[in-house]
């Protein structure tokens, strides 16, 4: 057996929407904030406030009590939950943002002329839909689970390094298992109460969906 | 002539009389090579909190695998610190043989013998607190020891007694989640206001969980039961029989489905 190789992978969740309608090319914005949520923009760093200004290489971290929703080109939004990293790699036709650390939701309001991006690390995967959920699971080796869970539309998630393909439909999620192996798409329990609304005027946005019960609980196992 | 005749044969009745009584007072004997069967259905409702338990078991017993033990078990576990699980338990059993058990024949001249319990419905009150602990730093990370202890309360003759059972499982999971898990524990039963002996049952038990998925389970358990059998009242009360203590070990092969609800 060889040595193991740590990769240095990504994910990439694309959702690409054909659009015969032109975008106008805006930059982004922060449209709700809740708690601590700070923007890095060229070196300085600044609380985000709506109306806050997001442009390409821009960073927006949410605290443990953060909450913040950011818009995209008025094509996109993200609402990045709490303990929350997302850089914006790029604005425009293509539009791409990573995910750092925590777990954000992703909605495409309307048809894109290109393709929308989420990029993680350690795993490289692919998916087109409308509203969908990525999260960072639990650290094993210091490589970390990724979940994606898809409210609607259909998500075509690849691990191009093990050259793994699913597509996850609408009501289902998968654990790419240490970033490197995917599941099989399914119901999980827990993803129904996951918080999808990102309009302050639709109610609360906040989502407090613990990802540990995306875990089988070991010490809860009791059967007589 | 005739008179002494009678005589002799009142003697020689009285005779038979007294060596049948002497050959029926024995205690109880333990069989050997007992396998003994035992299934069980159970569904745990979860909510709020709570988990809800209902379980029938029933055993076949003895030489002949008759069916003689059957119970239902009502109750839930709470769980109020993440490695402490309580509970609460109601159960009606049926075929549970006691110490007392062990009666003389209705028969004058035939053996003593175990009183059929089959008809005789019982009810227990259990209350259960089993800390656990998560093994992580054995190999596969996903070893779980729990160490349960029971109080129950028997309304039949108000017994009384304490079990502890101390477990390990491995759970062998599959994208993270349970695939199979294999369970190793020993199981004691310390009466509190009976018997002679200070733990009346015990077992080591190995079990398997298969989880045919996160709400379905199968279970396959074996285990070698030893029960201590204390002298009966009505031995006791039959002079000139002397204490006994005769201890009792059989296999156990157990089966279960358990279906988990979580809504």
């Amino acid at each position: 057996m060889g040595p193991v190789r740590r990769h240095v992978l990504a994910v990439f969740l694309v959702a690409a929407v054909a659009a015969p309608s032109a975008l106008c090319a805006l930059d982004g914005q922060v449209i709700y904030t809740e708690g601590t949520v700070s923007v890095a923009s060229g070196g300085s760093q600044q609380d985000a406030a709506p109306g806050t200004r997001l442009s390409e290489g821009d960073v927006v971290t949410t605290g443990a009590d953060g909450f913040a929703v950011i818009d995209l080109s008025n094509a996109t939004q993200v609402k990045l939950r709490e303990d929350t990293r997302l850089v914006i790699e790029a604005i425009g036709d293509s539009t791409q943002v990573s995910l750092t650390a925590g777990s954000a939701f992703t909605r495409i309001l309307k048809k894109l002329s290109g393709t929308f991006s989420v990029r993680a690390d350690t795993v490289v995967a692919g998916a087109r839909g409308t509203e969908f959920f990525v999260a960072y699971g639990k650290t094993t080796d210091s490589r970390r689970d990724i979940w994606l869970c898809v409210n609607s539309g259909a998500v075509d998630v690849s691990v191009p390094s093990t050259n793994q393909h699913t597509v996850v439909p609408a009501g289902k999620g998968i654990n790419i298992v240490a970033g490197s192996t995917l599941t099989p798409a399914r119901s999980y329990k827990w993803t129904r109460g996951l918080n999808w609304n990102m309009d302050p005027s639709n109610g609360k946005v906040e989502d407090h969906t613990s990802l540990q019960q995306a875990y089988s609980d070991l010490l809860n196992h009791d059967y007589q | 002539m005739k008179g002494r005749f009678l005589k002799g044969r009142l003697f020689f009745l009285l005779l038979c009389a007294a060596s049948a009584r002497g050959f029926a007072d024995s205690p109880p004997v333990a069989p050997n090579g007992i396998l003994e069967y035992e299934g069980r259905t159970a569904l745990i409702i979860q909510s709020g909190g709570f988990d809800f338990l209902a379980d029938l078991t029933g055993r076949l017993e003895d030489a002949d695998t008759s069916f003689q033990y059957r119970a239902f078990t009502l109750g839930a576990y709470y769980r109020p610190l993440k490695n402490l699980k309580v509970g609460g338990f109601y159960r009606l059993q049926a075929g549970v043989r006691h110490d007392d058990d062990w009666v003389s024949n209705p028969n004058p001249s035939g053996p003593w013998l175990w009183q059929d319990t089959r008809g005789r419905m019982e009810n227990e009150l259990m209350l259960d607190v089993s800390p656990r602990f998560l093994l992580d730093f054995l190999p596969g990370r996903s070893w779980v020891l729990m160490v349960k202890g029971r109080y129950i309360y028997n309304t039949f003759e108000n017994q009384q007694s304490i079990m502890v059972r101390p477990e390990l499982t491995f759970f062998w999971l599959v994208n993270e989640e349970p695939f199979l898990d294999f369970l190793a524990a020993y199981e004691a039963y310390f009466p509190l206001n009976f018997g002679s002996t200070l733990i009346y049952e015990s077992y080591p038990w190995i079990g398997i969980h298969y989880h045919v998925t996160p709400d379905l389970m199968l279970e396959l358990g074996a285990s070698y039961k030893s029960t201590v059998w204390s002298s009966s009242q009505e031995w006791l009360a039959t002079p000139p029989n002397p204490p006994y203590q005769v201890t009792y070990s059989r296999w156990v092969a157990s089966f279960g489905v358990i279906y988990t609800l979580s809504p």
